[in-house]
């Protein structure tokens, strides 16, 4: 154990008092009571520093005499939970050169279950594969902040890796249910490196801008200050520099807020940029180079507060702009016919994630999943897989885990090992055996019916019941006897499967920016106003889109929606606003337009007397013999999961979207009305809620819920309401091959169940009829 | 190509049906296709219909069966780095890959079988000159002749007709051998056999060695006599008058013509159906052989020869240089060497004899293992698959012949293959309990609706399963033996007149009691799991709703190997026929109701009451083939009494020839009496029927084997303690 050694010479006095009082309470209390101590720090002291020990407050607003270390913000998300018995998390942080030589220490805010037990429970922080930290988890009540100093250099300049590993035991339960009640919470505002003599601005180049890292709630938001922003001749250069930038960043959950001033202060994650003509730009930014006024520009000039640097990108007229956009965006963009390998999603995790387009094995230890020997009751362990956007084999398609793993003879028959994609169940194998077992490369189905295009987490999970768990005696929960191990050499092979596009599909718009990617002829772009709500909105949909698509989208702004005619098109605008044609192909109810965001009496009634049927069918299953058939239904549902729904010959119709009061935003995907393109409608009641709502979807966690041909951003719930397509236009990705047509009518048929049975029945028909043919016409005759 | 276009046709619905049965859908849409699939084939079923739609039936139960093959093969076999499990499991495999290709070339044979064929009639003048031989090695002497006199009573002109008795149990080799009971034996035999050949107007002739079995004995024949025909007869299967009448016309038809084959139709029942007591009710073994699979062999010219009950051309044997004695079936190595040569065969569907079959399930089995034997190694010697000459259809379908008798491998592997997870907890068919439901349970109900739509009334539910299994465990060594050692069995000849005098568990019935208590202690054991270990219980419900299947049959054959007892030497058979009894000189109006080949049952009427058991009379009758009437000398058994007539058993006693020939005219002359009874059996319960039947007898026929068993135990304890 090595606690946060080094000194922070001006905190002297206060500090120490604060570090002594911890260290009393700590040797008299097992158990960690943190909440009651107050406010003070509760830094456990370790050997080396007692005299110089730096806990740090969360009352850092206490402004001490000299100016605070300057905080670089690390963790990428509103929220990191380790959950379980055992949880990793990792991810990449960009530095700068000056961030990687100044970051003196680590800073960290973590709290934990009240069910956690300290003394078998720990949380250790990695960076760069080397241990910096490793802590018992003792922060029940409230967030406790520790500081882990770091060695120097061990901080690169660039990309760094960031893990945390928690081992979570509970204080007294063996259940596998209490292990859903063990977490650690990583407090991103609380967790950050420190950097005692930081300069004012960070970025100072344009190598810097993928270092631009998150705010305190893991936002990252670039201010495109645009003041002539009526002017359509600006929305191109803005559209373009945004997806460049948002590549560069790659962060999960950017956002651009296109306004027309200076903002007064930026934030930690923000990058304020700039854009107009030298002639706009001059009143605003005084320091704007003189050769704007006769050449493109692009660079970081003082912002005219004096509180850091802008990036600068103009130039004496537009086109001299757009080129200078250009020279920004096309280092970085990736041709046309450049296929990618991986998924360019490092803000998710730190392991590359592989694109899987066809038969592929791959083995866990590629996938970053390390050999692991466990002792609790649940293992989780997962990784993450990319999917291309022409996917098509939802509902036949298999892939295979070879397992290579291992159990205690102390593993009660009747343990399991399962295997989750996107959080659903996908496959179960028991463990059978009385004596342990070892698995070398065990065949496990697991069915691709949840797989999406774009980025997929597959998580693999085993439930571990012994006797002694049964038993459950004191101190039981924390035995150190491994029952389980999971070796990396396990494969995943994932066969061909079938690819053809299939329009509309939010999923492969989220996953890979399909269809825009990889187009040739420029999207039309509909933005219904140029204000700041919709060039925001366009900028932050398009920048989401380059990261998600590994390149930046040709678009032309288009001022008619009526003359967009068959081209692949994005319209963004306030549902009013939207022409009706657009409403009808993308299936958005015309009343809609006035009736979204006006109260109206809710129609709940029908849905509530059906609750109350289920509810009552639930409660009248009883007796032997209905519990019997109850069971054996239970077990065709989900066997099976066959529905009436599901019973189909042909797909049907999609049903027109009427978004609800609560809905804020809508993302909906329909056909040109020729049916050969695709367009796809940002809308909201209002400017703002427009606004709002797409930087909301644009959080990296609702982005990857996008799915089916309209999805609705709810105000007042976590996920979003997706619509599921059911007839879909095949848009051809591959060249035409025997095995991917094969393979492409085995999911339709396995969509089309009924079809499959006709088909079947037809030819067996037809068979019986040719060969009855065939036998009288050959052989003896009767 | 003459109809190149339906090939072509055919050969494209194929490819299209194969295209969508290799789709990899998924679980559901498997499994509603499945149930369209059987409620179809119900429905035709049902309905009845027959033409065009018999093959739409099996064409829906082809594609489900292709489905199951296609997932069987794709995702059931354990991985093969578990070899404990790999083993067994694709010896599983193997075992249901062999059923299904059984069921594919029997489909192709019976797909369309030849209906029965109307008769070729040669004007009198035009008939051929027959020879018919009976072979013989050791038959009892009354039953010789009662088939040579019916031979002799066949409806021919007798200046062409000539029967030769060949004796291989009179031979100098015999006559001349070392041990002197044997010796004299034959010696006796030769003298008396000669005498009564002289009786009746038949050729005696023997050989000098015993060389080469029947096939020997038959070609000895062929040296000595010069028919265009030749007719062969067992020497237990006495013709009907007409049996040249039906079948020497086809030769005329077709001068390439080799064989005309008959049915074998037997008198007495063997031995599962008279310890099952189905022989009256139930269609016998055989006659899903000669009722529909010869019918199919015929439609491609593959009907082949089996020994007895057929007419042969003298010219196709001789160019074949005679009886082939490779095998010791030397029938269907005969047939198939002819066959090959360009000849031809022909399959009447009507009885035209009557036999015997071996009584004992010791000589059944001995009877099975030389076929099983001798098809094994005609495959060894002849592989018929690329033997040249034979049109593609014939090839498959003697492959469909002789592959038949692998049976016992898979039989044994379905048997024991639910042991290796009841005991050994291992896992050798990977799947689920919905995939279970979707792919093998439809693959089972259409293989158990195809079988019952091809034979529904030659084989009963189970049927099959249950000789199969009776055989295998003995016929299991036998046919491995051969593989091993091609040439080493010889012809035996199989008892056929043996009797069981009292009730008995069979010589060989140990293994049966063995295997029962192996399946019963695992049906314990699934009982035990099920409950023990929920987590798995679908896994072992499925298995140990297989291995009670197996415990069944196990149970039933138990049935099997107890010996009954019979009280009649041979079998009786139904006659309505007018005759008179004499009696102490007097003459009664008379009908007889049935005979045997030691008696009859008569109605006499007006006869008074006072005849005696042990008196003597004769019975009065028209022969067939004869223009007046002739007596036979009976002695009376037993009489009762009926109203106005008396009935009375009484018995044969034969003095000369000619008496021979009378009972022979009772039993054998009138061939509709057989093709009678054996269509009041042929009837189909369908499965749900069957099966609940076969339940019934599984459950009766276990208890009295064990019964027999608990009896035989006490038995010997009872010699010992004595």
């Amino acid at each position: 154990m090595r606690f946060a050694p080094a000194a922070a010479v001006g905190l002297g006095l206060f500090l120490a008092l604060s570090a002594s009082t911890a260290f009393a309470q700590e040797a008299a209390v097992p158990f960690d009571m943190t909440g009651e101590r107050g406010p003070t720090a509760d830094q456990k002291p370790s050997e080396g520093n007692s005299g110089t020990a730096t806990p740090t407050t969360t009352q850092v607003e206490q402004k001490p005499v000299v100016k605070p270390p300057a905080r670089r913000y690390i963790v990428s998300a509103p929220s990191l939970m380790l959950e379980g018995e055992v949880a990793s998390r990792s991810f990449p942080i960009y530095l700068t050169k000056d961030e990687a030589a100044g970051a003196d220490a680590l800073n960290l805010g973590y709290s934990n279950a009240v069910v956690v037990a300290p003394e078998a429970s720990r949380l250790t922080v990695v960076i760069n594969d080397v241990p910096v930290g490793e802590m018992p988890v003792q922060s029940a009540e409230g967030t406790k902040e520790v500081r882990l100093n770091l060695p120097a250099g061990l901080l690169r300049p660039g990309i760094n890796r960031v893990t945390f590993n928690a081992t979570h035991r509970h204080r007294t339960d063996c259940t596998i249910r209490s292990t859903y009640d063990l977490w650690t919470a990583v407090d991103p505002a609380r967790t950050f490196l420190t950097l005692p003599d930081a300069p004012t601005s960070r970025l100072q180049t344009m190598d810097d801008i993928p270092a631009i890292g998150v705010g305190p709630a893991g936002q990252t938001k670039f201010i495109m200050v645009l003041p002539e922003m009526g002017q359509p001749a600006a929305t191109n250069a803005l559209m373009r520099l945004s997806q460049g930038l948002a590549m560069m960043a790659k962060m999960p959950n950017q956002t651009f807020d296109v306004v027309d001033t200076m903002p007064a202060t930026l934030g930690a994650g923000e990058l304020a940029v700039v854009l107009g003509t030298a002639g706009d730009l001059s009143p605003i930014l005084p320091r704007l180079p003189a050769t704007a006024a006769s050449s493109a520009v692009a660079t970081f000039v003082d912002a005219p507060a004096g509180n850091g640097k802008v990036l600068a990108v103009s130039g004496p007229d537009w086109p001299s702009i757009e080129s200078a956009v250009e020279g920004i965006v096309s280092p970085i963009d990736r041709p046309l016919g450049v296929m990618r390998e991986a998924l360019s999603v490092r803000q998710r995790n730190a392991a590359e994630m592989p694109l899987v387009s066809g038969e592929t094995t791959l083995t866990l230890a590629a996938l970053g999943v390390r050999t692991g020997e466990f002792s609790g009751r649940r293992f989780r362990t997962g990784f993450d897989i990319g999917i291309p956007s022409d996917f098509y084999a939802d509902a036949y398609g298999e892939a295979t885990l070879l397992l290579d793993a291992a159990y205690a003879p102390d593993v009660l028959p009747g343990s399991h090992f399962d295997v989750y994609v996107n959080g659903n169940l996908a496959s179960t194998v028991p463990f059978n055996s009385r004596n342990g077992g070892i698995f070398r490369h065990l065949p496990i189905r697991v069915t691709m019916r949840h797989l999406r295009p774009g980025p997929n987490r597959i998580d693999i999970e085993a439930i571990l019941l012994t006797q002694a768990d049964a038993v459950c005696a004191p101190g039981a929960s924390a035995l150190q006897e491994p029952r389980f191990a999971l070796f990396d050499s396990s494969e995943l092979r994932v066969p061909n499967f079938a690819r053809i596009g299939q329009m509309p599909s939010l999923a492969a718009l989220s996953g890979t920016a399909f269809p825009y990617n990889g187009q040739t002829d420029p999207a039309a772009l509909y933005l219904d106003r140029l204000d700041s709500d919709t060039l925001s909105t366009g900028a932050t949909f398009l920048g989401r889109l380059a990261v998600s698509g590994g390149r930046a989208l040709q678009v032309r702004p288009e001022s008619s929606a009526l003359a967009i005619g068959d081209r692949n098109a994005i319209l963004i605008g306030t549902l009013s606003q939207l022409p009706p044609l657009v409403l009808s192909q993308t299936h958005i109810a015309a009343e809609s337009a006035s009736t979204w965001g006006a109260p109206v009496a809710g129609d709940n009634q029908r849905a509530g007397t059906q609750e109350a049927i289920d509810e009552w069918q639930s409660r009248v299953r009883g007796g032997a013999w209905r519990s019997q058939v109850a069971a054996f239904q239970t077990w065709l549902q989900e066997t099976f999961d066959i529905s009436f729904s599901s019973l189909r010959l042909l797909p049907g119709e999609e049903q027109e979207v009427v978004p609800d009061d609560s809905a804020q935003f809508l993302i909906a995907q329909g056909d040109s009305p020729d049916h050969t393109a695709t367009w796809t409608v940002l809308s909201a009641p209002t400017g703002a809620s427009l606004k709002a709502g797409m930087a909301a979807v644009a959080q990296d966690a609702r982005w990857q819920q996008l799915d089916g041909y309209a999805t609705l951003d709810d105000k007042a719930s976590d996920s979003l309401d997706t619509r599921q397509v059911s007839r879909a236009r095949f848009v051809p990705t591959q060249p035409w091959s025997f095995s991917n047509m094969r393979l492409i009518a085995a999911n339709w048929l396995s969509s089309n169940i009924l079809s499959y049975a006709l088909a079947f029945c037809g030819l067996s028909l037809l068979l019986g009829m040719a060969t009855w043919g065939l036998l009288r016409r050959f052989g003896r005759q009767s | 190509m003459r109809h190149s276009g339906t090939v072509v046709l055919w050969a494209c619905v194929s490819a299209l049906v194969i295209l969508v049965i290799t789709l990899p859908i998924n679980l559901q849409t498997q499994l509603v296709a499945s149930i369209a699939v059987v409620t179809f084939m119900a429905v035709i079923k049902v309905l009845r219909a027959e033409g065009i739609w018999r093959l739409i039936a099996l064409a829906f139960g082809t594609a489900i069966v292709l489905r199951y093959v296609y997932w069987r093969t794709t995702s059931t076999l354990p991985p093969l780095n578990q070899l404990e499990n790999f083993i067994p499991g694709f010896l599983l495999y193997l075992a249901e890959m062999y059923s299904v290709m059984m069921l594919a070339l029997s489909l192709f044979v019976v797909a369309l079988p030849l209906p029965s064929r109307k008769g070729s009639v040669t004007p009198l003048e035009r008939l051929p000159s027959v020879d018919v031989f009976v072979p013989s090695y050791n038959e009892d002497i009354g039953l010789l002749a009662n088939t040579l006199a019916a031979a002799k009573a066949m409806d021919y002109p007798a200046d062409k007709m000539t029967i030769w008795l060949l004796d291989d149990g009179g031979t100098e080799q015999k006559r001349n051998a070392a041990a002197v009971v044997e010796a004299q034996v034959a010696a006796a035999r030769h003298a008396e056999l000669q005498a009564l050949c002289r009786d009746l107007g038949v050729n005696y002739l023997t050989r000098a060695r015993n060389e080469h079995a029947k096939a020997g004995n038959m070609n000895n024949g062929m040296l000595h006599s010069k028919g265009e025909l030749i007719a062969i007869f067992d020497a237990d299967h006495a013709p009907a008058r007409d049996f040249l009448r039906e079948t020497v016309g086809y030769f005329a038809d077709d001068p390439k013509l080799f064989l005309v084959q008959t049915p074998h139709f037997f008198l007495n029942p063997d031995p599962l159906e008279r310890n099952l007591r189905t022989f009256e009710k139930m269609p016998s073994e055989n006659e899903m052989f000669y009722g529909i699979i010869q019918r199919g062999l015929d439609k491609w010219n593959a009907s082949f020869f089996c020994g007895s009950a057929a007419v042969l051309r003298r010219t196709a044997l001789n160019e074949a240089g005679g009886f082939s004695g490779l095998s010791i079936t030397e029938d269907c190595e005969t047939a198939l060497a002819l066959h090959s040569r360009g000849w031809n065969s022909v399959y009447v569907d009507k009885p035209l004899i009557a036999g015997l079959q071996p009584a004992t399930f010791a000589s059944f089995i001995g009877q099975r293992s030389r076929w099983a034997q001798g098809m094994m190694q005609i495959l060894r010697f002849r592989f018929p698959l690329f033997k040249s000459g034979l049109s593609l259809p014939q090839r498959l379908c003697y492959m469909s012949s002789m592959l038949f008798w692998l049976f016992p491998f898979p039989r044994t592997i379905f048997l024991f293959a639910p042991l290796f997870y009841l005991f050994f907890d291992l896992e050798i068919f990977t799947a689920s309990g919905g995939e279970f439901l979707g792919y093998t349970l439809a693959y089972m109900l259409v293989n158990l609706m195809m079988q019952n739509y091809l034979y529904g009334s030659f084989r009963w539910p189970w049927i099959s399963e249950l000789y199969e299994y009776v055989q295998s465990v003995h016929l299991l060594p036998a046919v491995v033996s051969v593989m091993l050692n091609p040439t080493k069995p010889t012809f035996k000849v199989t008892a056929k007149d043996e009797s069981i005098a009292v009730a008995r568990l069979s010589e060989i019935s140990r293994p049966f009691f063995v295997i029962f208590a192996v399946l019963f202690v695992a049906f314990l054991m699934s009982i035990y799991r099920f409950y023990a270990e929920p987590y798995k219980a679908d896994v072992t419900f499925v298995v140990g709703a297989w291995n009670l299947l197996n415990l069944l049959i196990a149970g039933c054959a138990l049935g099997v190997v107890s010996e009954r007892s019979e009280k009649a030497a041979s079998r009786r058979v139904t006659v309505k026929r007018r005759c008179t009894f004499l009696s102490e000189g007097r003459e009664y109006p008379a009908t007889l109701e049935n005979v045997s080949a030691n008696g009859a049952r008569v109605q006499v009427f007006g006869l008074e009451d006072h005849i005696a058991t042990g008196a003597e009379g004769a019975l009065q009758f028209k022969p067939y083939g004869g223009d007046h009437e002739e007596a036979l000398p009976v002695e009376i058994r037993n009489t009762e009494t009926a109203g106005n007539v008396m009935v009375i058993g009484c018995r044969f006693t034969p003095q000369d020839a000619r008496h021979h020939s009378l009972v022979a005219d009772l039993i054998f002359a009138n061939s509709n009496q057989w093709s009678d009874f054996q269509v009041s059996r042929r009837y189909n319960p369908g499965i749900f029927r069957g099966t609940l039947w076969f339940l019934g007898i599984a459950a009766y026929q276990t208890s009295r084997g064990l019964i027999y068993f608990a009896r035989s135990l006490g038995g010997r304890k009872g010699e010992a303690t004595s």
